[in-house]
């Protein structure tokens, strides 16, 4: 609750100078009319007296008004006078105090570099009060102005200038602040000496073990590269391990019709017939050919050097092709549903892997029945990829690690659980997207999306 | 009495091939393109008259892994040889293990198919067929 109460306010009013003015005139009034009154009893007097009395009663009027009105104030304004010059010299002190107990020197030199101040803290530095002498000559190992020195250009007072000195009281480095001032009401210049030595070796250490780190964790990167490389590698090795019986079939059912025919050459006579035959052989020669070339395309080691535009559909039918060789019959319906798609920017080995080992789960989920569709479909500047099993599925508790490495469902023949994990590694490597959706008993469908190598170049 | 061999493959081009190899071994072939032609070839016969089947494994409809179980269930006197492009002794062990007389990687010779073939065809006329003419 707020204080009401008017006493605070009448009190003062009781201490203020008019109120005693007020009981002065008062007085005063009082006195003059009991005079008034009393003057008719009173025994006559002269003209002197009564002048003397009005001069007493006037006196005793003008006397508080003089007071109140000029002594007092003047009285007051010389002792703010003497407490402001106190303050003055306190400050003063304060500041001399500050400024000797700075842990940095501080000097003042002219527009010539003449010492005209120099704090203690300096004089402890060189050893001796220097007053007079160029600063470079007292301060600088060589004995010569700095490079840059700040003096060389006038500064305007209250305008500071930075700069660093090297080779400055025995081989030290300073960050010497430069501050155009007034001394003395001439143009100065406040010289202020931090000792950075410290700060700079620290720095340059820093530095160093900065590019020790930044070497380390380059090195570490491309130890890390190699690694995945390696292991990108043994997982397409691994992947052909497990389909060495479908490409076998693949190859030797040729082989077979190749060995028949050339069997049919030899026992036959009719050279009519001996030519078509060698014709079927030029034909199965050239299929296992085809076989192997995509093979081997597969097997080889990424390439090191540059990306390549590569076809996205070329690379599906591609892995399509060896993924069928994991199959033992034909009754999986392969439909495919290719829209145009931009190139992207890639190892083709790599990509043939990522649709490869996404193809074959795929296939492999389906155990032997079932609609297996692809598509590519442009999204703006992307290629969307999406490759559809109607397979067993992944239950929901999978889903989350499908990605991690050495997860898997299948068989201890069937994979190293590698597979997915290298997927991802090589699409984020790209930087794409994949995406997995899946229902138990209904099957998968994985959609990546890579940006199109134009995107990559413009970026 | 001329015998009868079943050869069932989806490849049009090895069907003509084992033709070829058996050609002159008086054989007669009857051509099934996969499992479930096969089956319907032997189901149609009233009087069984094959002496011998020579079945591929990797087939669409009905794969040889299926058909070649179907034939040693409902025409066990009839001795199966799987020819196959599988090099996989998993496979074969279980196709042995199933009755499989002959379990022959592609590419095989001309030699050891007939061979094969005629010991097969053989086995089956002590059952109750001819011999055939070599």
């Amino acid at each position: 609750m707020p204080d009401t109460s008017p006493a605070p306010q009448k009190k003062e009013f009781r201490q203020s100078a008019a109120w005693l003015l007020v009981v002065l005139v008062g007085a005063v009034f009082l006195v003059e009319t009991l005079v008034m009154v009393l003057l008719p009893v009173l025994p006559p007097m002269s003209r002197t007296e009564l002048i003397l009395m009005d001069a007493t009663l006037l006196s005793v009027l003008i006397f508080p008004i003089f007071y109140f009105l000029v002594f007092r104030p003047l009285v007051r304004n010389i002792a703010e006078r003497q407490r402001a010059e106190e303050a003055l010299r306190e400050t003063s002190n304060f500041n001399e105090l500050l400024i000797e107990s700075l842990p940095f020197g501080m000097d003042i030199v002219d527009e010539h570099g003449h010492i005209l101040y120099m704090s203690h803290a300096m004089e402890n530095a060189v050893g001796r009060n220097a007053l007079g002498e160029k600063c470079w000559d007292l301060y600088k190992d060589d004995r010569r102005q700095c490079i840059g020195c700040a003096l060389n250009q006038p500064i305007q007072a209250g305008l500071a200038k930075s700069m660093e000195s090297t080779g400055v009281l025995g081989g030290r480095t300073f960050e010497i602040t430069h501050t155009g001032m007034i001394y003395r009401g001439k143009p100065a210049v406040l010289e202020v000496f931090y000792d950075i030595t410290e700060r700079k070796h620290a720095e340059e250490v820093l530095e160093r073990k900065v590019e020790e780190r930044t070497r380390e964790l380059r090195e570490n990167q491309a130890e890390k590269d190699r690694v995945v490389g390696q292991l990108i590698q043994a997982e397409k090795m691994a992947a052909i391990g497990t389909m060495v019986s479908g490409i076998g079939h693949e190859i030797n059912n040729p082989l077979y019709v190749i060995m028949g025919k050339a069997e049919a050459i030899r026992d036959e006579s009719d050279v009519a017939a001996c030519n078509e035959h060698a014709r079927d052989i030029i034909k199965y020669a050239k299929h296992i050919s085809a076989i192997v070339k995509n093979l081997s395309g597969y097997i080889r080691p990424a390439s090191q050097h540059e990306l390549e535009k590569t076809d996205v559909q070329e690379k599906l039918l591609e892995a399509l092709a060896m993924a069928k060789h994991s199959m033992l019959d034909d009754r999986i319906e392969i439909r495919q549903n290719f829209a145009p798609v931009p190139a992207i920017a890639a190892k083709p080995e790599e990509i043939q892997q990522v649709f490869f080992n996404i193809i074959r789960n795929g296939i492999q989920a389906m155990a032997g029945r079932g609609v297996l569709e692809i598509a590519t479909v442009r999204e703006g500047s992307q290629a969307c990829i999406r490759i559809k099993d109607t397979g067993t599925g992944i239950r929901a508790e999978h889903l989350g690690k499908i990605f991690d490495p050495f997860f898997t469902t299948k068989g201890p023949d069937e994979g190293e659980g590698l597979g997915m994990y290298i997927v991802q590694k090589i699409v984020n490597k790209y930087n794409g997207t994949i995406a997995l959706e899946s229902q138990e008993n209904k099957g998968t469908t994985v959609t990546i999306r890579f940006p199109g190598a134009e995107t990559i170049k413009e970026e | 009495m001329q015998h009868k061999i079943l050869v069932v493959d989806d490849e049009e081009e090895v069907r003509q091939t084992i033709k070829l190899q058996l050609k002159g071994t008086g054989l007669e072939v009857v051509e099934a393109a996969d499992g479930k032609r096969g089956i319907e070839v032997l189901d149609a016969e009233n009087v069984i008259t094959v002496d011998a089947i020579l079945c591929d494994v990797r087939m669409p409809n009905i794969n040889g892994v299926e058909a070649v179980a179907y034939f040693r269930r409902e025409y066990p006197s009839i001795p199966v040889i799987v020819l196959t492009g599988y090099p996989d002794v998993k496979l074969a062990v279980d196709f042995m293990k199933e009755g499989v007389v002959e379990y022959l990687v592609k590419p095989v010779e001309k030699e050891k198919l007939v061979e094969a073939v005629m010991r097969a065809v053989r086995g089956r006329s002590y059952v109750g067929g001819a011999e055939p003419k070599m």
